[in-house]
């Protein structure tokens, strides 16, 4: 007879960050993951615009031109965007689905979501909990300025999205520094470890 | 100090209609209570006689000199309001004179004698909410109004529906959302009864709970204006701009409220007695609750006088349903406990 040892490990705790470009959703995700990882858990940043951000490359290698690391040229990134959508409007939800799958951190952080049609019911059906970055439109404008990317949309239609998902959790980032939104970040992960279930047993 | 008069004419003469020459009489008047916006004066105290269309309260007079125009009659009470940015006084010969000179007044202040509830602030946050009501069966509010409302004209004695503001429907979402870290939950609703600052300006009512044993209190009400532009955003968002700090959803409610305005003949105490109807992912409740909202005599609201009211509108509420009245230090709302199945409702 063969004896099968119960294995425990903990449910990974998926979240995604959800604000306009330049609310600090990059931010929030650096202090989210230190905040985690200082105890010991394990955390991935998973993006849905991956294959955008590849094709970002691609465009510019092929145009010679240099490009930032991090850079964002959002009117290209939009651009790729909405014609990807409009060959398959669920192939960038397909493709995270994918790389969901082979991730085995404790936390998974997504910080790009901004579809509300299709990524975000898709996301919502696969455990994800939605946290709202909040920031004072002039503080964010101020922040786009200052980020140097090869292009800005200050009112994208996209962001227009963003307002339409439903959040379950909200934080402030209008203050300058990260002081603030550290705080508040740190009650956040407390209340989701705490909340969290923590063990399911694999037979 | 001289005599103070209250003037009386034709009330064509807010309107610059053209009116009997010679119809102003001059009645002596007790000195005015102050009120929120301005001078209130009881008819009831004074030979004033009956108010009819050829001879209404037009403003008060002293020396010779006017003081304030009329700005609202109600059935016992009339409210003076003086012009502040314009001089009011002028000396007058005789009242041939003083009639056109009224005539001027009104037409130079008609947008601010017309706008009464402008003139008056019945800040929420100063509203004393005397007791609730949870019904044990929810209920339509609209269904209950008619009812009521002959109950509160009919039925009660010493108080009338209070003119101008006897009815409002109001039916809005709310948000109710926990601050992390914390034991309290608010609820935030977009929009309010107060004015703007600004035509586009986006308000939103705040009320904060917090909980003692298994008693929801509301602690706090106020509105604040939050700009959402240009992506507009659910209510949390609003809720984290107005105070950086972590919150948690726990859901939304619809809620539909009907508001009956009462005025006690005593002491022209204003109420609201509101009947809401929440249905949130916990269920629905409906709940009664009455406020004092502002007193027009001088000290504060009688709490006799709110216990009576009370009594006899419990009294009155149908017979179909039965109610439980709430009461104690820091009155209960049933909000809370649609969101939080564990908290208990109070129970007197």
């Amino acid at each position: 007879m063969t004896h099968i040892c119960p294995v425990s490990r903990p449910r990974q705790i998926r979240l995604s960050l959800v604000a306009p470009s330049g609310s600090g959703k990059s931010t929030a995700a650096n202090l989210l993951t230190s905040t985690f990882e200082a105890t010991g858990l394990r955390v991935a940043v998973l993006k849905i615009a991956d294959p955008l951000y590849r094709l970002q490359d691609s465009f510019y290698r092929i145009a010679q031109a240099p490009l930032a690391p991090g850079a964002q040229d959002q009117i290209l990134l939009e651009m790729i965007a909405t014609q990807l959508r409009r060959i398959d409007p669920g192939a960038l939800a397909l493709d995270f689905e994918r790389r969901l799958a082979d991730c085995d951190a404790d936390i998974v952080l997504n910080d790009d979501l901004r579809d509300d049609e299709t990524d975000a019911p898709r996301l919502r059906a696969l455990g994800f909990r939605f946290i709202r970055i909040a920031t004072r439109e002039p503080v964010r404008i101020e922040r786009l300025a200052g980020r140097n990317d090869p292009s800005i949309i200050e009112e994208s239609p996209l962001d227009r999205q963003i307002a339409r998902i439903p959040v379950d959790y909200a934080v402030g980032n209008s203050e300058p520094g990260t002081e603030a939104l550290s705080r508040q970040l740190r009650l956040l992960a407390d209340h989701l470890m705490a909340s969290h279930p923590s063990q399911e047993v694999l037979a | 100090m001289s005599d103070l008069f209250c003037v009386f004419g034709p009330f064509g003469v807010r309107t610059d209609e053209t009116c009997v020459a010679g119809s102003l009489d001059l009645v002596r008047v007790p000195e005015p209570d102050p009120g929120a916006a301005g001078a209130c004066i009881d008819l009831r105290r004074c030979q004033a006689g009956n108010i009819t269309a050829e001879r209404v309260p037009l403003a008060l007079v002293r020396d010779g000199e006017i003081l304030a125009l009329a700005m609202r009659i109600d059935a016992h009470r009339v409210h003076f309001w003086a012009p502040p940015s314009l001089p009011v006084a002028a000396s007058l010969a005789d009242l041939s004179e003083l009639e056109q000179t009224l005539r001027n007044l009104f037409q130079r202040h008609h947008l601010a004698l017309n706008n009464f509830e402008c003139n008056q602030h019945f800040p929420e946050t100063d509203q004393i909410v005397t007791r609730s009501w949870i019904m044990d069966r929810p209920l339509s509010p609209s269904a209950l109004l008619p009812a009521l409302l002959e109950v509160c004209e009919t039925q009660i004695p010493g108080v009338m529906l209070h003119p101008g503001q006897e009815l409002f429907r109001l039916l809005r979402r709310v948000t109710v959302l926990e601050p992390l870290g914390g034991d309290a939950l608010v609820r935030l609703a977009r929009g309010g009864r107060r004015k703007k600052p600004a035509w586009d300006a986006p308000l939103w009512t705040v009320e904060t709970f917090t909980a003692r044993g298994s008693i929801w209190s509301r602690q706090s009400a106020e509105h604040l204006v939050q700009d959402l532009r240009p992506y507009d955003g659910p209510a949390a968002v609003a809720a984290v701009l107005m105070r950086d700090t972590a919150i948690r959803v726990l859901g939304e409610a619809e809620e539909a409220t009907c508001r009956i305005g009462l005025e006690s003949l005593e002491t022209g105490t204003l109420f609201q007695f509101d009947i809401s109807r929440m249905r949130g992912p916990g269920g629905s409740a409906t709940i009664a609750d009455l406020r004092a909202v502002a007193s027009r005599s001088p000290g504060p609201i009688s709490g006799k006088e709110c216990g009576a009211l009370c009594d006899a509108l419990q009294r009155a509420m149908p017979t179909t349903f039965t109610t439980r009245p709430i009461e104690g230090e820091g009155l209960p709302h049933a909000i809370p406990s649609l969101f939080h199945p564990a908290s208990l409702r109070g129970v007197s």
